[in-house]
């Protein structure tokens, strides 16, 4: 099979994994050698979806002994299939990247054969990269669920970043639709490679010759809309893994209607939830870098607001903290204010130190007037109509999404139908959650 | 007013700020305009460079990466307004650069924040193309003079390569190699060769390119946020090739 046909299916099957990041490694290049990584990351392309490409995101092999509901690669949909040789891709990584077309290697893989002998060609790969071609740059690699620990242990020595997907955010879910799987084939390799890191990171403390183990940490992926799994479930998922595994990042995807399963949502009907999606991610960045907690964005039921993102959300549910004074308040206090950022918020606390600010100045310092009007004061003045729940003000602080002000989704993706999640509660076994197992 | 004309150095510049501190002028590069005003032509000297160099760093550590950031915008104007930000912290004896809500201040941050943002599109959107000998050579039209502050990236990143990057607004070429890297400008008479034709692998990317984008969330606006259409003439996916033209 030539190689741009291969490229083609083992791209296509890739492009569902929603992570592309390339940052949190920071490695000079050694002299002679090709190849750094960029602890900020950088995007080399975006994508017709607007979505960044950073690293060359393919499959070893889309080849799949599994039959899970979701995914595209299932074994029992008819699809053409390919598998890369170890150093075809290689090579293919290093062409690219020697062009400056990407920060490095995306390795995903369907099940082929077994999940170790899967693992094993993937290694395969990284082991030319890093040792043939002395490649220093980004490898991100997806571990299979079911492969040995042992192999794992050699695949973080070789990536910067390891991941294990989760993709159904329940136990529920997963038996529904990935029978294959279980929760374990998850959460122990998670715990395991968190181990690991941890083990070498004390050994790099005590001599500088110890390698590194995954220094840009794991990550995971959950699907969204697929199941029944409500917001709250999910979110409080994300929190627990943060804490109990130190992940780095979380990755939500919308569901794209793939597959045929009884409980999935219609091929034909079914709609993209990418507000969904978008919301998660607001929720996940409120959680990460405001602290807030996960019971703290959804105290106000099952599903997140949908009309105004969920740091207006709870802001609109909490009047008694507002209006905070600009001139006044800690750091703290300022990244509650919807409109206030960590940047925002940083100039605010230099700027002070000049003068008392007014609404006009905080506007040049980049805080979105449009909203934070109606939770700040600044020097006296308070611009906002009122704080309180008001349907007026509620009108004010939508996005709008509607009218094409904002180009972060396509047209046409189903934003306007009302939200609804799959109907298939009924068929869900009553099983303890991922987070309550999480908790245990 | 007298209008001060250096010689479009950042050390005539340091020059024309320490001979016209304290009075009524402004500053222009050397052929940028003409004007009504009497203009004075300021011959580049190290050692009053130096001495301003000097001042800035008492400022702040990192003032004078600002102003030279701020300097590489060639925005015009950005000379004035970096002369007024450093005025203002010789005379406040503190880093001027904190109170963002005076208008001096957001002028010369916006102009260092167009070079930073400048340079990190071009860590992104450099694309090489392989000479039959082997050499890797990119074209690009950056706003700001950027092409010394990638300089160390690509020359770090791509150690065992020989690479030209040519920034075709201002006939300058950086010339890198495991040995070390320089920029040289082109001389008037110089004609630039056009790049090496594409091959197999500039293929393989377009196609990858139009692979990897999800048909059901399409969103080309999102797209042109990111890829402004001014960076497309020397991207290598918008170039069309053989492999698809869809």
């Amino acid at each position: 099979m030539e190689l741009m046909e291969k490229l083609n299916i083992l791209g296509d099957a890739a492009k569902f994994d929603a992570s592309c990041a390339s940052s949190g490694s920071g490695r000079a290049g050694k002299p002679g050698q090709l190849g750094n990584a960029f602890s900020a990351g950088i995007c080399h392309s975006w994508a017709a979806d607007g979505r960044c490409i950073c690293l060359l995101k393919v499959l070893q092999s889309n080849v799949c002994i599994y039959d899970c509901q979701y995914c595209q690669n299932r074994c029992g949909n008819d699809i053409p299939r390919a598998t890369f040789k170890p150093e075809e891709l290689a090579e293919l990584t290093i062409q690219f990247y020697r062009r400056n077309y990407i920060e490095g290697l995306f390795l995903s893989s369907g099940v082929f054969k077994s999940p170790d002998h899967t693992m094993e060609r993937m290694i395969q790969t990284m082991r030319i990269l890093r040792e043939h071609h002395k490649f220093g740059g980004y490898i991100h690699v997806k571990t299979i669920p079911g492969a040995d620990m042992r192999l794992i242990n050699e695949a973080g020595l070789l990536a910067d970043r390891v991941s294990v997907n989760i993709e159904l955010p329940s136990s529920g879910s997963l038996a529904l639709l990935a029978p294959d799987k279980k929760p374990e084939m998850i959460f122990a390799p998670m715990k395991g490679i968190d181990t690991a890191r941890r083990m070498y990171l004390e050994d790099g403390k005590k001599h500088n010759s110890a390698p590194l183990f995954a220094p840009a940490g794991q990550s995971t992926q959950m699907i969204v809309g697929a199941t029944p799994d409500t917001d709250r479930t999910i979110l409080r998922l994300s929190g627990g893994l943060y804490k109990k595994f130190r992940l780095k990042r979380v990755y939500f995807s919308a569901y794209i209607p793939i597959g045929t399963h009884p409980s999935l949502p219609p091929r034909e009907t079914a709609t993209v939830p990418m507000l969904r999606e978008h919301r998660l991610y607001q929720s996940d960045f409120l959680m990460r870098f405001y602290s807030f907690d996960a019971d703290e964005i959804t105290e106000n039921g099952e599903l997140l607001d949908m009309d105004v993102d969920p740091k207006c959300s709870w802001a609109l549910r909490h009047p008694e903290y507002f209006p905070v004074d600009a001139n006044k308040a800690d750091r703290e206090q300022l990244l509650r204010v919807p409109g206030v950022g960590q940047i925002s918020a940083d100039r605010i606390i230099s700027a002070r130190q000049f003068g008392p600010l007014r609404p006009e100045n905080l506007r040049k310092l980049g805080v979105v007037m449009k909203r934070a009007r109606f939770f700040l004061t600044a020097g006296g003045k308070y611009e906002g109509e009122s704080r309180h729940d008001h349907p007026y003000i509620r009108e004010l602080l939508t996005d709008n999404y509607n009218n094409g002000q904002t180009s972060l989704f396509g047209e046409n993706n189903g934003l306007q139908a009302p939200l609804s999640l799959p109907s298939a509660t009924k068929e869900l076994p009553s099983v303890p959650s991922f987070s309550q197992m999480l908790n245990a | 007013m007298t209008i001060l004309c250096y010689d479009a150095t950042w050390e005539g510049f340091l020059t024309t700020v320490f001979d016209g501190y304290g009075k009524e002028i402004s500053i222009r590069r050397e052929g940028s305009e003409t004007s009504l005003f009497p203009t004075e032509r300021i011959p580049s000297d190290p050692v009053k460079a130096g001495r301003v160099e000097k001042g800035m760093g008492k400022i702040a550590p990192d003032f004078a990466e600002t102003a030279y950031m701020a300097w590489l915008s060639e925005l015009n104007g950005v000379e004035d307004d970096i002369m007024r930000l450093l005025t203002l912290g010789f005379t406040l004896k503190r880093d001027p650069r904190c109170d963002m809500s005076n208008p001096v201040v957001t002028a010369v941050n916006k102009a260092s924040k167009q070079t930073g943002w400048e340079r990190q599109r071009m860590l992104q959107f450099v694309r090489f193309t392989q000479t039959p000998e082997g050499i890797y050579v990119a074209d690009i039209e950056p706003n700001s003079n950027v092409l010394a502050l990638i300089a160390g990236h690509f020359h770090g990143r791509f150690n065992d390569q020989r690479l030209l990057i040519r920034d075709l607004r201002r006939r300058l070429v950086l010339v890198s190699q495991q040995s070390g890297w320089f920029i040289r400008e082109l001389e008037l008479s110089e004609e630039i060769p056009p790049l090496p034709k594409d091959g197999a692998f500039e293929d393989l990317w377009r196609g990858y390119f139009h692979t990897i984008s999800n048909p059901a969330r399409q969103n080309l606006k999102l797209q042109q946020k990111f890829i402004p259409l001014r960076y497309r003439e020397h991207l290598t996916e918008f170039k069309s090739g053989t492999a698809r033209q869809d």
